[in-house]
C-alpha cells in the first residue's frame, strides 16, 4: 500500500469516527478510477455520506458519471427536479455514461422548497446511493449546510448539479469571456468537493473529452485535468494532466 | 335523518338457484329441494309448478310423491345458497354501499339517503323487483323504517308494499304476528290467546307482554316499530382489518399518540399476518372528546405489515394532529391490504434492496404525492421519444428483471419535448450544417457522425412526427460540446433534438 493510500484509509476512518456513523457501503470514498485525481480528492475519491457541488456544460455527463459508478454495488439514484430548459432527462442517453436506467428514481417538484424537502429525505435514506439535485442556482449556505447533515446521516452522496453555476459562457457572464483563473472568488459552500466541468473537443471518432476543475476539495487538493471518458469499459482515461 | 331499510325476500331460492343453473326446461316440471331431517327426507324448497301441484315446504318427500308423481328432486345446498345470497349482496351495492344477507332467503339493504338517485322509494323497489326477475328470481320486497319491519311487509304485505316514514305502526297493524319474526311457538302460544294480529299487541302492558311471552317478543316488536335499534350486518366493515384503542382518559400528549399507534400497528399487523396479507393502505382515524374525528391516511409502495416502517411512514403526519381537549379513541385499518406470503424472505439480497428502495418511495409519496416519483421503464419504440416512459414508481414493477433497452447508436442524455428550430448555415451537400444558431449561440460545426435515418410509425398518427422521416446527427461544436441535430423530410429544416453529456 503507498503511502498516500495509507493517508486516505486513514483519513476516512477519523472522517468516519467523527461522524459518528458506519459509513454503509464501502470505506467511505468513492474513487473516480484515475490515481491521479482520487489521489487529489485526500480521502481517495469522493467521499460518500457527504455534499459534492458540480457546475459547468458537462456537469451532466461528469454527475451522471459519478452516480452510475457509485450504484454499480447496489444502491439507487434519485434524481430531483430535472431542469426543462435544458430538456428532459433522457435515461436511455445515460445508461452511455455508466448510470443504468434500472436503478434511476425521478422526483419532479413543483417549487425550490418542495425540491430542497425530497432531497433532505432522500439524503437521509440510506437505501440511495447517490441523490443529485438538479437546481437553477446553488442554494444558500443554510440550505446546503441542512443537505450536508442529511447526507452525513444518510451515508448517500449527494451531488449538487447547477451546471450554470461559475460556469463561463451562461448566464450573467456570457457576454464577457474570461478565463477561468479570472473567475470571483467561490461562494462559501459546506460541499466536500466542488467541480467545474467543461467540455473540451475530442475531435473525430473520440467519445467525451471533459475539461475537469477540482476547485476546492476539503481535506483535499485542487487540481486540473482532461479526461475521456471510454463509453464501452465505462472507465476515465486521463489526456492531459494540465488541463488544456 | 331516519332509515329506510328495504327487505328482499326469495322465497324459491333454493329452486330458483337450480333453474338458473341447469336451464329453463327445469322450471316446466315440478322441482323439489329436500334435506334430509332424522330419518325422513323433507321438502325446503318448490318450484312454482310444484306449488301449484299442492305442493309446500315441509312436507315429507313421501307425501309429496302421492301428490305429484313425477316431482324432481335434488339435495339442498345450503352452502351454496348462503354464497349466492352473498354475491346477491354484492349485487346490492348498485343500490347502497350497505346491503347485507338476510337469513338463508333474504337481503337487507339500507336505502337511506339513496332512493331520490332511482326515481324515488316506488320506482327504486320496482326497479330491484323487476332486474331480481329477470334474473330468474322469485322476489317479494318490502320498504320501512327498520330491518323488522320491512321484513314483515315483504313476507306478509305482499310484494312492493311501502310503509312511509313514521308509518311503521299503522303498515303492520293488520299483519299477522308471525310477521315480527317470532319462532314458532311464540306465534302459537299468541294465537292461542287471541292475539293474531301485531296491531293486537300494541295496546298489551308490555311487562305483562315480556311476562307471558318473553323477552325476546318483546325485542322483535320494539325492533319492527323502531323502539329498539337494529343494525344490518355490513360485510365491507367486517372484511376490513382494524384495530381499536379506547383511552380510559382522553390523551393528547405525542408520545401517548406514539405508544398508541405503536400498539394498534402490532395489533393491525397480527392480523394481517393471521391473513396471509399486506397493508396497501391504512387509515388511522382520533375520535375526539368534542365529538369530531380526524383521520390520517397513508399507503405503500408494496404490502407491507411490518409495525416498525408503518409507524415510520406516520411519524411526519402525527405533527398535524391536533388533540384538542383530548383523543378517546384511535381505530387503525387497513382498508386496502395485498397477499403478502408469511415466508417474506429477506435473505435475498436483491430483494432487500427492492424493499429499501420502496421506502425510500413510501416516505416521499407520502409527504411530497406518490405520483411525483418516477422510475424509468423501456418502451418497444425506435423513436427517440417513445424510448422510454416514467412510470409511478409504486406501480413498477422491481427493477432489473427481463426487460432490456435496445441497443441504438448514442443517445443524448437529455432530449428536448420537441426538437428546437435553429438557424442553420448550409454545409456540404448532404451533410450536417457548418454552423449553427440555436438560442443566441452560434456554434461551429467540428466533428458530425451521422446520419441516422429514424422513421415514424406509420402505425401511430403521432404529431410530433407529422414532418417525415429524420436524419440525425451527433456534432461537435468548436468547444467540444455534443448536440444531436435532426433534419426533417417535409419541409426539409434542421433541429436540435438533444444535448450529449
Amino acid at each position: 500500500m503507498s503511502r498516500w493510500e495509507n493517508l486516505a484509509s486513514l483519513r476516512a476512518t477519523v472522517a468516519r469516527i467523527e461522524r459518528g456513523v458506519a459509513a454503509s457501503r464501502g470505506d467511505g470514498a468513492l474513487p473516480l478510477g484515475l490515481a491521479e485525481i482520487d489521489r487529489a480528492l485526500g480521502e481517495g475519491g469522493l467521499r460518500r455520506a457527504a455534499l459534492h457541488e458540480v457546475s459547468g456544460h458537462a456537469a451532466d455527463g461528469f454527475a451522471a458519471m459519478v452516480a452510475g459508478r457509485a450504484a454499480r454495488d447496489g444502491g439507487s439514484v434519485l434524481w430531483c427536479g430535472a431542469g426543462r430548459g435544458r430538456g428532459g432527462l433522457y435515461p436511455p442517453g445515460l445508461a452511455m455514461l455508466g448510470l443504468d436506467p434500472a436503478s434511476l428514481l425521478l422526483v419532479d417538484c413543483r417549487n425550490e422548497r418542495e425540491l430542497m424537502a425530497v432531497a433532505e429525505e432522500g439524503l437521509r435514506n440510506s437505501s440511495l446511493a447517490v441523490l443529485l439535485l438538479e437546481i437553477a442556482r446553488m442554494p444558500d449556505m443554510t440550505a446546503a449546510r441542512r443537505l450536508q447533515l442529511a447526507a452525513e446521516a444518510g451515508g448517500v452522496l449527494g451531488v449538487l448539479l447547477c451546471p450554470g453555476a461559475m460556469a463561463p459562457g451562461s448566464g450573467g457572464v456570457r457576454h464577457r469571456p474570461m478565463q477561468a483563473e479570472h473567475i470571483p472568488a467561490l461562494p462559501p459552500s459546506p460541499a466536500v468537493s466542488r467541480w467545474r466541468v467543461g467540455h473540451a473537443p475530442a475531435g473525430p471518432g473520440g467519445g467525451f473529452r471533459w475539461r475537469l476543475e477540482l476547485l476546492r476539495c476539503r481535506g483535499g487538493g485542487a487540481g486540473k485535468w482532461m479526461v475521456d471518458w471510454n463509453e464501452k469499459t465505462h472507465c476515465l482515461d486521463l489526456v492531459s494532466p494540465a488541463g488544456d | 335523518m331516519k332509515k329506510r331499510i328495504v327487505s328482499i325476500w326469495f322465497p324459491r331460492l333454493a329452486t330458483d338457484r337450480i333453474q338458473r343453473e341447469r336451464g329453463a326446461q327445469w322450471a316446466a316440471r315440478p322441482l323439489a329441494a329436500v334435506v334430509e331431517a332424522g330419518n325422513r327426507i323433507m321438502l325446503a324448497g318448490v318450484n312454482r309448478v310444484a306449488e301449484q301441484q299442492g305442493l309446500a315446504p315441509g312436507m315429507t318427500l313421501a307425501d309429496a310423491r302421492a301428490v305429484a308423481a313425477h316431482l324432481a328432486t335434488v339435495p339442498a345446498d345450503t352452502r351454496a345458497q348462503a354464497a349466492l345470497l352473498a354475491r346477491l349482496a354484492r349485487w346490492g351495492g348498485r343500490y347502497t354501499p350497505i346491503a347485507a344477507p338476510d337469513g338463508a332467503d333474504g337481503l337487507f339493504l339500507d336505502i337511506t339517503g339513496c332512493a331520490h338517485l332511482f326515481g324515488g322509494e316506488a320506482d327504486m323497489l320496482a326497479d330491484m323487483t323487476a332486474r331480481l326477475e329477470g334474473f330468474g328470481f322469485a322476489v317479494a320486497a318490502g320498504l320501512a323504517d327498520t330491518p323488522g319491519a320491512a321484513w314483515a311487509l315483504a313476507r306478509y304485505g305482499g310484494s312492493g308494499t311501502i310503509a312511509p316514514p313514521g308509518g311503521t305502526a299503522r303498515a303492520l297493524e293488520r299483519l299477522p304476528v308471525g310477521a315480527l319474526r317470532l319462532d314458532r311457538e311464540a306465534a302459537a302460544s299468541l294465537a292461542h290467546l287471541g292475539l293474531r294480529r301485531i296491531g293486537d299487541l300494541y295496546g298489551m302492558p308490555r311487562g305483562s307482554l315480556a311476562a307471558r311471552f318473553g323477552q325476546r317478543t318483546v325485542l322483535l316488536l320494539d325492533r319492527a316499530l323502531g323502539h329498539a335499534e337494529e343494525a344490518i350486518a355490513n360485510p365491507r366493515l367486517a372484511a376490513t382489518p382494524r384495530a381499536r384503542i379506547a383511552f380510559a382518559e382522553p390523551i393528547g400528549a405525542r408520545s401517548d399518540i406514539d405508544a398508541a399507534l405503536g400498539h394498534l400497528l402490532d395489533e393491525l399487523c397480527k392480523t394481517l399476518e393471521g391473513a396471509a396479507r399486506g397493508a396497501r393502505r391504512l387509515e388511522l382515524a382520533f375520535h375526539r372528546v368534542d365529538g369530531t374525528a380526524r383521520m390520517l391516511a397513508i399507503g405503500t409502495a408494496r404490502p407491507l405489515r411490518d409495525a416498525v416502517a408503518l409507524a415510520r411512514l406516520f411519524r411526519d403526519r402525527l405533527d398535524s394532529v391536533d388533540p384538542g381537549f383530548g383523543i378517546e379513541a384511535m381505530i387503525l385499518a387497513a382498508p386496502i391490504a395485498e397477499a403478502l406470503s408469511p415466508a417474506q424472505a429477506t435473505l435475498d439480497e436483491r430483494r432487500e434492496a427492492a424493499d429499501g428502495m420502496a421506502s425510500l418511495i413510501e416516505q416521499l409519496g407520502n409527504r411530497f404525492g406518490f405520483e411525483k416519483i418516477r422510475r424509468v421503464v423501456p418502451l418497444d419504440s425506435h423513436l427517440p421519444d417513445r424510448a422510454w416512459r416514467g412510470l409511478p414508481a409504486v406501480a413498477a414493477p422491481v427493477a432489473g428483471d427481463g426487460q432490456g433497452w435496445p441497443q441504438t447508436p448514442p443517445r443524448p442524455d437529455r432530449l428536448f419535448p420537441a426538437p428546437e428550430p435553429i438557424e442553420a448555415e448550409p454545409g456540404a451537400e448532404g451533410g450536417p450544417p457548418a454552423a449553427f444558431r440555436w438560442r443566441g449561440r452560434r456554434h461551429r460545426v467540428t466533428v458530425a457522425e451521422g446520419p441516422e435515418r429514424i422513421a415514424p410509425e406509420w402505425w401511430r398518427d403521432d404529431p410530433a412526427w407529422a414532418s417525415g422521416p429524420r436524419d440525425y446527427w451527433r456534432i461537435e461544436d468548436e468547444t467540444g460540446r455534443r448536440l444531436w441535430l435532426c433534419r426533417t423530410a417535409h419541409p426539409p429544416e434542421w433541429r436540435l433534438h438533444g444535448l450529449f453529456g
